[in-house]
């Protein structure tokens, strides 16, 4: 991100150390990523060391110091998408995608991982597209959405 | 509009009345995160666009969560006079049938619950709607105690004048203008309420230690990071009923003598997060939070934080590192949050439905709130029964329910008329309970001394299909991932009991491992820093004591059974 960009939304929060955590919830959805180079901006202009903006990009699981996807696909893997057969959902992801959880597809459209729990816990599996979530997915009910999730954004494989 | 006199209350009270009854018919669309995942986006357009095109005279609302996400869509039709209806699995097709029905002057029957009676609405079913149920003598709401979900699923989230209809901001207007701190303060330490997010410990003590710390600057926490797989509960109450979470907030404040509130919300609630500003925003135009609240000389703020999706982060100490913009450390205790707590400030951290309960505490008393639940545990509980039940969901109960009730009479039993192999409550550290010994009282006490625990609530049923050595390892990896990595027996012990479990599943293992297991296990338990790591060996300890079938058919045959 260019910097001037990073400064107005470091000013914006008033250069305020606690607010570290929304600066780069910032950063990260407008980017998909933390670049090195935006991190110690951030450093910088907060004057804190670098090795804590990078620890913080590092531990919460929100922030990816790799570029993630447009559309970033989170599966639940709570226990209770568990039971219900979240592993089959997962498989049809992995497939159609070509991606190992964790991994972003090569035009960086799409991207894959496991959260631990979306608290929809009565009507599992569910997959979360950015902030669209589905439920009651199965096999079928997946293939389907994938279909038209590349319909309107074209083939990643 | 301020609310400043209790003549300004009453207007407001007056008024969701006639939002809650109103002359024309409504049509309210359950518009939760749940909701959302199950269309009600669509069903919401789908009902405007009709309406404008048709020139109905109607109007379109929303309510929050029920807590029986499987029966979203809902939604509630209120007609001039009558008590509301319920409806479930809503579809386009049958809302537009029951638009049909209504320009018909019919009552729509397609997808209709049950009527949901409002005492304070005084209304009369009529004759037409005696042939259906009522909401307290029907599936899944019956045999419940809803004190704090009562609201949740009925009302608009978002209509500060349909909560003060339902009682709302009672409690807060008594406390600020007729009780002293101390006052409130006793009143919760006579509730005996305890902290709901897991450790139990009376909130009344906790805030009466708080109030007497002298600092002119104290915080009021909301831990909203709720983390346990399995639990919803608190994303309920806030998309369902956020005034009373925030009245419950405001009236901690006051009792501490705190001018400032934060809720800490979990990253993975998007919509929640959204939600929740916008509530913050119509609860300071209404002088419910900001300055003079309700016209006294009390001001507090109200901010949401969203956390960075760190499982951890909901243990207390770990919550003040991430507010202050560090990662997430659980710290070892004293001092406690209520001496030095964020920024070093006397601070409490509550749960969220902890907080929900304080309005009933101050508008009844504390005395009227403890009448039920058991000696040492009163009030409510909402649990989260999830798994192989008919009817998953949240079940709100009085404390000391049956747990055996609670599966097969609330929640319908186990599927397709399957067995019970095995229940957890209180996931994802409970131990697993086998499905013959669920003749329990669900209370903290009584199952800690089955080794168990109630902690946020969660109740996971498993049936005999289920593979123990699959769910036991699937816990464990959650387990693995959310260490902080600060302490080795956490970061390295968890993690090798991890790579033991892999391999008895894969059946790549021999009968020593599972000394191992419980070798490793317990020094884990004896030596981890938090809770995290020291409650993480229980459930296999205790799996391999009540369910060693399992683990013996995958050593001894070299597979998964039930793969």
């Amino acid at each position: 991100m260019e910097r001037e960009k990073i400064k107005r939304i470091v000013s914006k929060h008033r250069h305020e150390k606690a607010a570290i955590l929304a600066i780069l919830h910032e950063i990260q959805s407008e980017d998909n990523q933390l670049e090195t180079e935006s991190l110690n901006y951030i450093a910088q202009l907060l004057k804190v060391p670098v090795a804590n903006v990078y620890g913080l990009a590092t531990f919460y699981s929100a922030f990816s110091l790799g570029r993630k996807g447009d559309t970033k696909i989170r599966v639940c893997s709570g226990i209770s998408c568990h039971i219900n057969g979240a592993d089959e959902v997962i498989e049809v992801l992995e497939s159609k995608f070509n991606l190992e959880m964790g991994e972003t597809t090569w035009d960086e459209k799409f991207s894959l991982e496991q959260v631990h729990c979306l608290g929809l816990c009565s009507i599992g599996p569910n997959v979360a597209f950015n902030t669209d979530t589905y439920s009651k997915l199965n096999k079928e009910r997946i293939e389907t959405i994938v279909e038209i999730l590349y319909k309107r954004t074209g083939d990643s494989k | 509009m301020k609310i400043k006199t209790m003549e300004d209350l009453d207007k407001l009270r007056k008024a969701g009345l006639k939002s809650l009854a109103p002359n024309q018919p409504k049509i309210s669309i359950s518009m939760s995160s749940c909701g959302h995942a199950l269309g009600a986006d669509t069903l919401y357009h789908t009902l405007i666009k009709v309406k404008e095109k048709q020139g109905l005279k109607i109007s379109i609302g929303q309510v929050g969560c029920s807590g029986f996400c499987d029966l979203e869509p809902m939604a509630v039709i209120r007609l001039n006079g009558r008590p509301s209806l319920l409806y479930t699995q809503m579809t386009v097709k049958k809302v537009k049938q029951i638009i049909a029905d209504l320009e018909q002057k019919r009552i729509p029957k397609e997808g209709l619950l049950c009527t949901i009676e409002n005492p304070l609405l005084s209304l009369e079913p009529g004759s037409e709607l005696n042939e259906f149920p009522s909401y307290k003598e029907v599936s899944p709401f019956k045999n419940q105690h809803r004190r704090l979900l009562e609201n949740c699923g009925i009302i608009n989230p978002l209509s500060v004048s349909e909560y003060v209809a339902m009682g709302g901001y009672a409690a807060l207007y008594k406390a600020l203008y007729q009780m002293g701190r101390e006052e409130v303060v006793e009143e919760v330490i006579e509730s005996g309420l305890r902290g709901r997010g897991g450790a139990w410990f009376p909130t009344g003590i906790k805030w009466d230690m708080a109030r007497k710390t002298q600092h002119e600057e104290k915080f009021v926490i909301c831990n909203a990071d709720e983390g346990d797989p399995g639990a919803y509960k608190d994303r309920t109450i806030m998309e369902g009923n956020p005034f009373k979470l925030f009245e419950g907030i405001v009236l901690a404040g006051y009792a501490i003598g705190s001018h400032q509130g934060l809720i800490y919300l979990r990253e993975e609630y998007p919509h929640t997060y959204e939600f929740l500003n916008d509530a913050v925003d119509t609860a300071k135009r209404y002088g419910f939070l900001g300055k003079n609240i309700l016209g006294s000389n009390f001001n507090f703020t109200l901010k949401i934080i969203r956390g960075g999706g760190s499982y951890v982060c909901g243990e207390e100490t770990a919550l003040m590192d991430s507010l202050e913009g560090e990662v997430g450390d659980p710290r070892l205790r004293p001092p406690f949050p209520i001496e030095k707590g964020l920024w070093e400030r006397p601070t409490i951290v509550n749960n969220v439905e902890t907080l929900a309960n304080i309005p009933h505490i101050i508008a009844h008393g504390g005395k009227s709130y403890a009448g039920i639940g058991t000696e040492k545990a009163k009030g409510t509980k909402i649990l989260s029964v999830i798994g192989k039940v008919k009817q998953p969901g949240l079940y709100e109960v009085p404390l000391g329910t049956n747990l055996e009730h609670v599966i097969f009479n609330l929640a319908g039993g186990p599927l397709n008329g399957s067995q019970i192999k095995a229940v957890q409550v209180g996931s994802p550290f409970g131990n697993f309970l086998p499905g013959e010994k669920l003749d329990i009282s669900l209370d903290p006490e009584t199952l800690r001394t089955m080794g168990s625990m109630i902690g946020s609530g969660v109740i996971v049923v498993l049936d005999q299909n289920t593979c123990l050595v699959d769910i036991l390892l699937h816990t464990l990896s959650f387990f693995v991932e959310e260490s902080c990595g600060k302490c080795v027996p956490c970061r390295e012990g968890v993690f090798q009991m991890k790579e033991i479990m892999t391999s008895i599943y894969e059946g790549r293992s021999t009968m020593e491992d599972l000394t191992s297991l419980h070798d490793l296990g317990g020094m884990i338990q004896d030596f981890a820093l938090c809770a995290l790591g020291g409650g993480a060996p229980s459930i296999i300890l205790s799996g391999i004591r009540d369910f060693r079938k399992d683990f013996e058919a995958h050593i001894t045959t070299g597979k998964c059974p039930w793969a």
